[in-house]
């Protein structure tokens, strides 16, 4: 984040001063209908829903529900989700008859519905949003969209207009910065947005476009229980109610991350080899998630781009990372990114350090597999280990560590497996392995700050991920993901699902 | 001139302060006018009973910590009753010979201190600073003074002495003449700013400020900075006299300056900076809570819990503008 000047913030202060809200509402009767449907439809299902056979098509239903609500599209791409959504939907009607006949005409009733809007015209929301800019003077204007992984078809939809192709296209996030417009064009009811794009307008003039139906009221309060006396410090959007019938709210997308958490173990496949740790689940931004290792000494690394370029680039532990935070995985290159280039350091010595890193850690496994980790440990503190624990014994045999920290605990198991002989040897070699990996990570550290720099970060900003190309040609790519929600829960997941990401958009 | 009316004095010089851009001056906008006002009116809180809180939500926090704390550390200086006592007896407590150093009219200079003495009714302290001369101090300058951690010092038969500071037009023209050698020479633990470091440092150093002049000349600036005011220990060089100190609200260090900074005025720049304000419950403290943060809602709450658990019924007065669009205030203070 650049500092801006006093300038620069003296706009800001005006907007506060002088900034004026208008709503604008759409009718559109047949689609209004259909909003009723879905919601009238999805309520009868009542428990139900949670099923596995009707969840996913009513997250098909609610997500088209929302698209169409919240980006102004053009009428083909419209026309096609429609058409989609209803190929999609009879697919099944079938089987709704055999399996549950009950809801066979409601739901067949539903999809005549989408079949007739899909005959109207539909970018309703695109045609006001012209109209109402085209009365207006439109430099410096953006239009605000909820959610990021919309914003490209709306700039492609936006290009095409004369009225709109020189509007910015930006999420609400990116109205954080000490940015100002002439205009903010804000898609959706205004409780979609948080407080402060309203309470801390980024522009003179907000122009809200949204459905008639959906809720567009919204009062403001003050922050603090007892502030000091100010004029117009309440802010009231006022709307026209008469033609409500929509909660804002009931539209947004939900984000069952506890669905994603029970598919993830659904779906796991359990090897007696593989290896399991405590993992905590992170939705992306791109409807993907991640599970990331829980352990308290864990951490990734994250773009903090409240910072100078220089001093973006921080390691945090994973217990810590904050919602709206950028984090860096690797997605593509296959692997870790850390250990090709730590055996390019090691160089021809790597062949012989990681079999010998792979002989005492199976050797381990193998008598854990034996006699069970109690006994293990019990073994290792008998052998002079201080740290022998159950989740020591686990980090150690796992290949995601390389040593213990102290030799004493080392020696414990190599004298445990029937090493104890080459046992300062392996300890030699397990010391070059942690310095290579630790070379390695500067390596990385360096390349990915230099290309960070270089890097245009608005495009990230705004769309919430973003890929790097490492030039060294064993980094691969490495992608920096918005995080928009984090899982409170801690699971055992296989530590081969680690750091990659993944769809969360189950079927 | 009386306290009040100095004070007054100094919120209106605050109108001609201006700022530079692209070769431009302009007045500075009234939002920054009004933090250096609370600032400066936030010293004249009486410090008996409890220390007082202020808790801003802003529209962004980009140079409210500075304006704020300018304005506390001008309004400070000016109705600042300095007590030496403690400083005296500590000069008194040292023996003749000690190796020391005397910051005066803007020069450092190294010597020997030989004693104090009654002189006309008051304290004298004499330092040695040139072989054959001696000169002797009145006992205000006693703060100026500090101990050089050598054993001996090898006296010149002439010391100009190093210039301390440059003074820079700006912080000549807002410090009384009578004050600024203090506020440049000495250090004081007034201000600690707890935030994004790396913005704050770039906050400092952007604008040039300058107090336009009230005559028919108004094309003339006395020019400076915000630093020149602030005098953050961070940006200065070492052992230099400073008056504000920052430290970067996401290290983990922060809770290591507990037992060793004890400011008049803590502020909290941002909720990252909040999380730390255990440490400081004895201070005076400022929140400042940008509302496009990402843990603005977070922090409000803790900041209304703050009040419900520590407020003082009793109101506080202040002597403020009207506040600004955007801006939302509260005041209070903590009940013993």
């Amino acid at each position: 984040m650049m500092t801006k000047s006093i300038t620069n913030v003296d706009e800001i202060y005006l907007c506060c001063k002088k900034a004026d809200i208008n709503i604008h509402s759409i009718t559109f009767p047949e689609l209004r209908t259909l909003f009723i449907s879905i919601d009238r439809f999805i309520r009868s299902l009542g428990e139900i829903y949670e099923d596995p056979f009707w969840y996913p098509k009513m997250r098909l239903l609610k997500r088209y529900r929302f698209d169409i609500s919240a980006a102004p599209l053009t009428d083909v791409l419209l026309k096609r989700m429609t058409l989609d959504l209803f190929g999609t939907l009879k697919s099944y009607s079938s089987m709704i008859s055999l399996m549950y006949p009950d809801f066979s005409s409601p739901y067949s009733n539903l999809l005549d519905e989408i079949n007739k809007i899909s005959n109207l015209k539909l970018d309703r929301l695109l045609e006001e949003l012209s109209e109402v800019a085209n009365k207006e003077n439109l430099e410096r204007s953006a239009i605000v969209i909820k959610e990021s992984r919309l914003i490209p078809p709306v700039e492609k939809a936006a290009s095409k207009i004369k009225s709109l192709y020189r509007c910015d296209i930006v999420n609400f996030i990116n109205l954080r910065e000490d940015v100002c417009y002439n205009h903010l064009f804000i898609i959706g009811p205004p409780s979609w947005y948080p407080d402060f794009i309203f309470t801390s307008p980024r522009a003179r003039k907000l122009e809200i476009i949204k459905y008639s139906w959906i809720r567009g009221t919204r009062k403001l309060d003050n922050v603090f229980l007892k502030p000091l006396k100010q004029k117009g410090s309440v802010i009231n959007i006022s709307d026209i109610d008469d033609d409500v019938v929509i909660n804002p709210d009931d539209l947004l997308p939900t984000l069952d991350i506890s669905r994603i958490i029970a598919d993830v173990k659904n779906h796991a496949n359990y090897e007696e080899d593989d290896e399991y740790i405590n993992a905590r689940l992170f939705l992306l931004e791109g409807d993907l998630a991640v599970l990331l290792e829980a352990d308290e000494s864990s951490s990734v690394l994250v773009l903090d781009l409240d910072e100078d370029r220089s001093n973006s680039l921080i390691r945090v532990r994973t217990n810590d990372i904050e919602i709206g935070s950028f984090i860096l995985l690797r997605t593509s290159g296959g692997g870790d990114y850390i250990l090709p280039i730590a055996n390019r350091i090691m160089e021809d010595y790597s062949d012989i350090a990681r079999e010998r890193q792979k002989v005492w850690k199976e050797k381990l496994r193998g008598l854990v597999r034996q006699y069970g980790i109690i006994h293990v440990v019990s073994e290792l503190r008998q052998r002079g280990s201080t740290r022998a624990n159950e989740t020591n014994v686990r980090n150690w045999m796992s290949f995601r560590s390389i040593k213990t920290q102290d030799y004493i605990d080392f020696n414990a198991i190599m004298e445990f497996i029937g090493l104890n002989e080459s046992g300062e040897d392996y300890w030699k070699t397990m010391e070059v392995i942690d310095r290579a990996h630790k070379s390695a990570g500067f390596h990385i550290r360096k390349l990915l700050l230099e290309k960070v720099k270089k890097s245009n970060l608005e495009k990230l900003e705004r769309l919430g991920m973003m890929e790097f190309q490492i030039p060294d040609e064993d980094a691969g790519s490495i992608t920096a993901f918005r995080i928009i929600a984090i899982s409170d829960k801690v699971m055992q997941v296989s530590t081969i699902r680690i750091g990659y990401p993944f769809s969360a958009d189950f079927d | 001139m009386a306290k009040k009316d100095e004070f007054d004095h100094l919120i209106r010089e605050f109108r001609r302060l201006s700022y530079q851009d692209e070769g431009k001056w302009f007045s500075l906008p009234a939002w920054a006018r009004f933090y250096l006002i609370l600032g400066a009116s936030l010293s004249t809180i009486k410090s008996d009973k409890g220390p007082f809180v202020v808790s801003l939500a802003v529209p962004t926090r980009t140079f409210v910590s500075l304006f704020i704390a300018s304005g506390v550390l001008l309004a400070r200086s000016l109705l600042s009753n300095e007590d030496m006592s403690e400083d005296l007896s500590r000069i008194k407590s040292l023996p003749t010979g000690t190796p020391v150093i005397i910051r005066d009219q803007n020069k450092k200079l190294k010597g020997i201190y030989l004693g104090f003495k009654e002189y006309q009714g008051n304290t004298v302290i004499g330092i040695k600073y040139e072989k054959g001369t001696e000169k002797w101090f009145s006992c205000e300058k006693a703060k100026r003074i500090e101990i050089l951690h050598q054993e001996s010092v090898r006296l010149p038969k002439h010391q100009s002495g190093r210039p301390v500071v440059n003074l820079s037009p700006l912080i000549k023209s807002v410090i009384n003449n009578s004050k600024l050698d203090d506020y440049v020479l000495c250090s004081k633990q007034e201000c600690l700013i707890i935030g994004p470091l790396n913005l704050l440092k770039n906050e400092i150093n952007l604008p040039s400020i300058a107090l336009r002049s009230d005559n028919q000349d108004r094309d003339n600036y006395s020019k400076g900075s915000i630093q020149d005011i602030l005098r953050v220990r961070q940006f200065l060089p070492r052992n230099a006299a400073y008056r504000t100190i920052v430290l970067p609200a996401r290290s983990k260090r922060v809770r290591s300056f507990r037992n060793t900074i004890n400011p008049y005025l803590t502020v909290f720049d941002g909720a990252n900076g909040l999380k730390w304000r255990g440490l400081w419950r004895s201070s005076n403290w400022v929140v400042i809570l940008d509302r496009t943060e990402r843990n603005f809602e977070i922090a409000i709450e803790q900041v209304n819990q703050e009040f419900v658990k520590y407020h003082d019924s009793k109101r506080i007065k202040l002597k403020i503008p009207k506040i600004p669009p955007g801006i939302e205030v509260m005041v209070y203070k903590v009940s013993k």
